[in-house]
Parts: C-alpha cells; sequence; structure tokens
C-alpha cells in the first residue's frame, strides 16, 4: 500500500552542479529513459529518490500494523487467510523498498533506527485507529484504492530500481484493492448494522484518504525538481482530483453518505455534518468537495496523531525484542531469549 | 484477542540497543515453467542461502505458478555496468551462469553458462556469444556454485487454493456485486482505473 506523494522532498538548488552532466541527466530523463543506480545523478536527486523509497518503505512496514491487529479477530477462515496474505504482502513490499534504499546509500538497520526514533516519517494515514472490522473494509478500498493511484503514476518514473519494484508491488496491491471492495460490498449488502459500522468507519478514513496525496500544490509544481526529474508525474492535487472522481460516485451509490467531521484526540468521529460541497461540476467534469482539515494534517505529521506513539512503540519492542534472533541467524551468538 | 499491543510501553528517545549490520543482499530469480529460463524477480535481504530461498519462495514464489528459484547473493554478481565491476582476478576455472538485460530498464533474464578462470573472462566470453551489443544493454555473470537453488521437483507454488490471495479470485464476485449497486455506464467508468496488469 501506501505511495509516498506526502512525502516532502525538498531538493536543493542544484546550481552546484556541473551544468553539462545536468543537462545529459535531464535529456535522459526528458527522452523517458529509466535511470539505474550507477547514472550519474544531481545530489539532490540521490537525496531525494532515497527519502522517497525510505519512506515509502516506512510506510509498507507501520501500515501493516493496524491490520495486523485484525487477522486474529477476521470473521471468516477466507477473511482471515486473506488478510495474513495482505500484512505479509505488505511486509515484502517494505524489505523491497528498503533495498532500493540501501542502494541509494543508507543502510537498513539505519533505516530501521530513524524510524523508531521518529527522525524519518511514514504515511500519516497510519496514525488513526481501526476500531472496527469496517476500517480494515475501508483501508483496503479507499486507503489502498489511493495508493494504487498515486504508484500507478510513480510507476511512471524516471528511476528504474523504483520503477520495478512499483510494478512489481502493484501487481499484488490489485489483489488488496479486490478484497477490500469486495468486504466493502459485502457490508453494504448486509444488515443495518452492518451498513452503520461501514458508514461510521467510512467517516473516519474519508478524510485521511483525501489527505493520502498530500499537501495542496505549490503553485509551480510541474516545474519543481520532483515532477522535472520525474520522481513524481502527477501533482498532489491532481491525484487527488482523480481520486475523488473514482470514489464518491461510488461511495454515493453503494449508500454511504460523505460527512465533513471533526475527531478527538483518538481520532474517534466527535460531531459530523453532510458535505454539502458533494456535486459533480457538470462544467468541468469533475466532482466538488470538502477540503480535509489540513491543520490536522500537519499535526499529525508532527507525531500528535492519535496513533503515533503507539505505532513506533510497537515497531521499537519488535525491533529489540527480535534482536536475539537476528544475533542468532548472523552468527549463532545468541544464547536465550531475554525475559518478556 | 492477544492483549500485548495494549500493553506496550510507549517508550521514545534513543535506542539502547547498538546498531547492526546489514544481512547480506540477494538477487532472486524466478522459473514460471520448467525449461524456460529464470527471470529477475527483486532483491531481498537475508542471513545465508537457505534464508534468502525460504524468503524467496513466500515473497516471490507465491503470486504466480512458479517451479524454480535462484538466489544470487549481489556481491557474487559481476557486469558490464558499474553497479557491479567485475574483478579480474584469475582463479581457476568455473562454470559462470550468464544473465541478461535485454534492454534499459528491464529485469534480467538466464541465458547460457561460460567457463572462465575470472569473472571479467566470464563478461568476455559471453560478450562474444552475444556479439549485437544493440540486442542487450546489459550482462551480468556470477559463479554457479554461490548460486542457491531450489531443488528440482520441489514445490513452490501451493497447488491448493489461492484465490483468496489473487485479484482474480475476487474480481467475479466483486462485478457482480457492484451491479446490484450501480448501472453498467458508471461501473464501466470506475473500472477504468483497475489495475490491468495483476496476479
Amino acid at each position: 500500500m501506501s505511495g509516498s506523494a506526502n512525502v516532502g522532498v525538498h531538493v536543493d538548488h542544484e546550481s552546484q552542479e556541473d551544468p553539462e552532466l545536468l543537462a545529459e541527466f535531464q535529456a535522459k530523463i526528458d527522452a523517458g529513459q529509466l535511470l539505474e543506480v550507477d547514472d550519474w545523478m544531481p545530489a539532490a536527486y540521490r537525496k531525494g529518490m532515497l527519502m522517497m523509497a525510505e519512506h515509502h518503505a516506512n510506510s509498507e512496514i507501520v501500515g501493516a500494523l493496524p491490520e495486523g491487529e485484525w487477522i486474529t479477530r477476521a470473521p471468516s477462515l477466507r477473511r482471515k487467510l486473506a488478510l495474513t496474505a495482505k500484512v505479509q504482502d505488505e511486509v515484502g513490499h517494505g524489505q523491497m523498498l528498503y533495498r532500493v534504499s540501501q542502494d541509494l546509500g543508507k543502510s537498513r538497520d539505519a533505516m530501521l533506527r530513524d524510524l523508531i526514533t521518529g527522525k524519518t516519517k511514514y504515511h500519516n494515514c497510519f496514525n488513526y485507529p481501526a476500531p472496527e472490522w469496517a476500517d480494515i473494509a475501508m483501508i483496503q478500498w479507499l486507503i489502498d484504492g489511493a495508493a494504487i493511484m498515486n504508484q500507478k503514476t510513480l510507476a511512471d518514473g524516471a528511476y528504474g530500481p523504483y520503477v520495478r519494484t512499483m510494478r512489481r508491488i502493484n501487481m499484488e496491491e490489485a489483489f488488496h484493492f479486490k478484497s477490500g471492495e469486495d468486504m466493502v460490498l459485502t457490508l453494504m449488502s448486509g444488515t443495518p448494522l452492518q451498513k452503520k459500522m461501514t458508514q461510521q468507519a467510512f467517516d473516519r478514513w474519508w478524510g485521511p484518504s483525501l489527505m493520502f496525496f498530500g499537501p495542496p500544490d505549490k503553485p509551480n509544481a510541474h516545474n519543481l525538481p520532483p515532477m522535472r526529474w520525474r520522481m513524481k508525474t502527477v501533482t498532489n492535487d491532481e491525484l487527488r482530483q482523480r481520486f475523488v472522481d473514482r470514489f464518491i460516485p461510488a461511495a454515493l451509490d453503494l449508500g454511504l453518505k460523505i460527512h465533513v467531521v471533526t475527531k478527538d484526540e483518538h481520532g474517534f468521529v466527535t460531531s459530523k455534518k453532510p458535505d454539502d460541497k458533494i456535486a459533480l461540476n457538470k462544467a468541468t467534469g469533475h466532482w466538488e468537495f470538502t477540503a480535509p482539515d489540513w491543520d490536522e494534517f500537519f499535526r499529525v505529521i508532527r507525531g500528535n496523531g492519535p496513533c503515533n506513539a503507539k505505532r513506533l512503540a510497537l515497531r521499537r519492542m519488535s525491533y529489540e525484542q527480535g534482536r536475539w534472533v537476528r544475533q542468532a541467524i548472523v552468527d549463532g551468538s545468541a544464547s536465550l531469549p531475554p525475559a518478556a | 484477542m492477544s492483549k500485548l499491543r495494549e500493553q506496550v510501553e510507549l517508550v521514545t528517545g534513543d535506542l539502547e540497543s547498538p546498531p547492526e549490520e546489514d544481512l547480506r543482499g540477494y538477487v532472486i530469480f524466478t522459473q514460471l515453467k520448467m525449461g524456460q529460463p529464470h527471470v529477475y524477480a527483486g532483491y531481498l535481504d537475508a542471513a545465508d542461502d537457505d534464508m534468502a530461498l525460504i524468503f524467496a519462495r513466500e515473497h516471490y514464489g507465491q503470486d504466480q505458478e512458479c517451479v524454480g528459484i535462484w538466489a544470487v547473493p549481489v556481491d557474487a554478481l559481476s557486469g558490464t555496468d558499474a553497479t557491479h565491476p567485475a574483478s579480474q582476478d584469475v582463479g581457476g576455472v568455473e562454470m559462470y551462469q550468464v544473465f541478461i538485460q535485454a534492454r534499459r530498464g528491464a529485469g534480467h533474464v538466464s541465458a547460457e553458462t561460460v567457463q572462465a578462470r575470472s569473472p571479467a573472462e566470464a563478461i568476455e566470453d559471453a560478450q562474444r556469444i552475444h556479439t549485437d551489443p544493440s540486442k542487450y544493454y546489459s550482462l551480468w555473470v556470477a559463479p554457479q556454485h554461490l548460486i542457491a537453488s531450489t531443488g528440482p521437483g520441489d514445490v513452490i507454488w501451493r497447488y491448493s487454493d489461492q484465490s483468496y490471495r489473487l485479484a482474480r479470485g475476487y474480481s467475479k464476485d466483486v462485478r457482480e456485486k457492484w451491479t446490484k449497486f450501480r448501472d453498467e455506464g458508471s461501473l464501466k467508468e470506475y473500472e477504468k482505473d483497475d489495475l490491468k496488469e495483476a496476479f
């Protein structure tokens, strides 16, 4: 899941680079060529790609945590198998993306440690709680749906190793989305209680889904290095519009209502009112909607979301408690596991 | 459900344990049908060959039918690209596996084996076979004895029902369920954004 659209890639000015090499580099990108790790690239590009791939890898790993909680409580054997496979896929995606990042010059251990100590970020949406089974359905429909829209465009990027990884990830991602659709459709075809639970989960996840694509575009987004160097190929706002154009009519047809909500510090909805901006603009052909609360977005990204501390603490626990296992497999030096 | 997650102490700050060495990097190649070449699947990190094969079976061997896996340590690969510089050091004659990357950005695919006394010599031999440089972008070679491989007849792809973990296991059901909520036109529009390539 989880593309890296909202990672802030602050690329330094490239004026210190050799102009000839820079022109050659830009020409390769403009010609649609894929870059390989041993190609010359501006230092800022290498740094930006590393940040993007590392953020993406972190998001895969942390994204598995809320879903993992539900494996034991899945409502049927098939759903349990599917969720287990999905969580396994996400962790695998994390492994693949850490590998891409390692080749750009940072060790895996350093990345895992920076994630745990909060030096690097992961996707904001995993700082929200998943209190009901319907949240799992919504994560797989909305968040994976958003991730696919994003990752399809990232697979058109310029950096070969990342692009190849993205293609493989997308092929696995198709299962996550289809099973998410299946869950949402099943719940919305079910009892009044199931429908109510689904609506409540939708209310919790609609905002984070809109935020998924990152903050609103800067006015010159198309000319900034991430786009010019094809690290990204579509802007945040363009992706968000594609997402709402697909999901608003689908949600409405399912019988879901789209609300503007306020939440408490635990991520639970405290009040809601219908989003009265929801309408298809016949002139543009696009759906209109109320923008998410960007103050909340920045608050959560700075570490003050409902689940930030919980997610990182769990990651820290598994890193520290897994240390004796890693030692044992590397050099057989570990003795007994530490007492829990 | 386990209460473990509710009891996790919310610790922050620096880690107590010291930094660790990374595991060894491997390039994984999968063979989808008997007699076909091994095709680049991706990378993974593992402590040793056995662990690499176990991870590879799970991560690269379960998306589609797969009959064989090779795990090649990254540091055993030499190539015509700068990422994997070829050693000139001459040793005894050994067998090298050649991998061909057809075009820039594509994955490498296994080709023939050559006998050589060094990786550099193996690359030269491979280039003598693949004389037309327009037919490929880069070459890799790896000493055959360093390639970890699943055995013949080893079952990798599980023949039990895997539909729960593949997109195609849901497609028909999902479409049928949608038709109860949506007309054909809006459903078609919605499906335009589906991933066309899927396992």
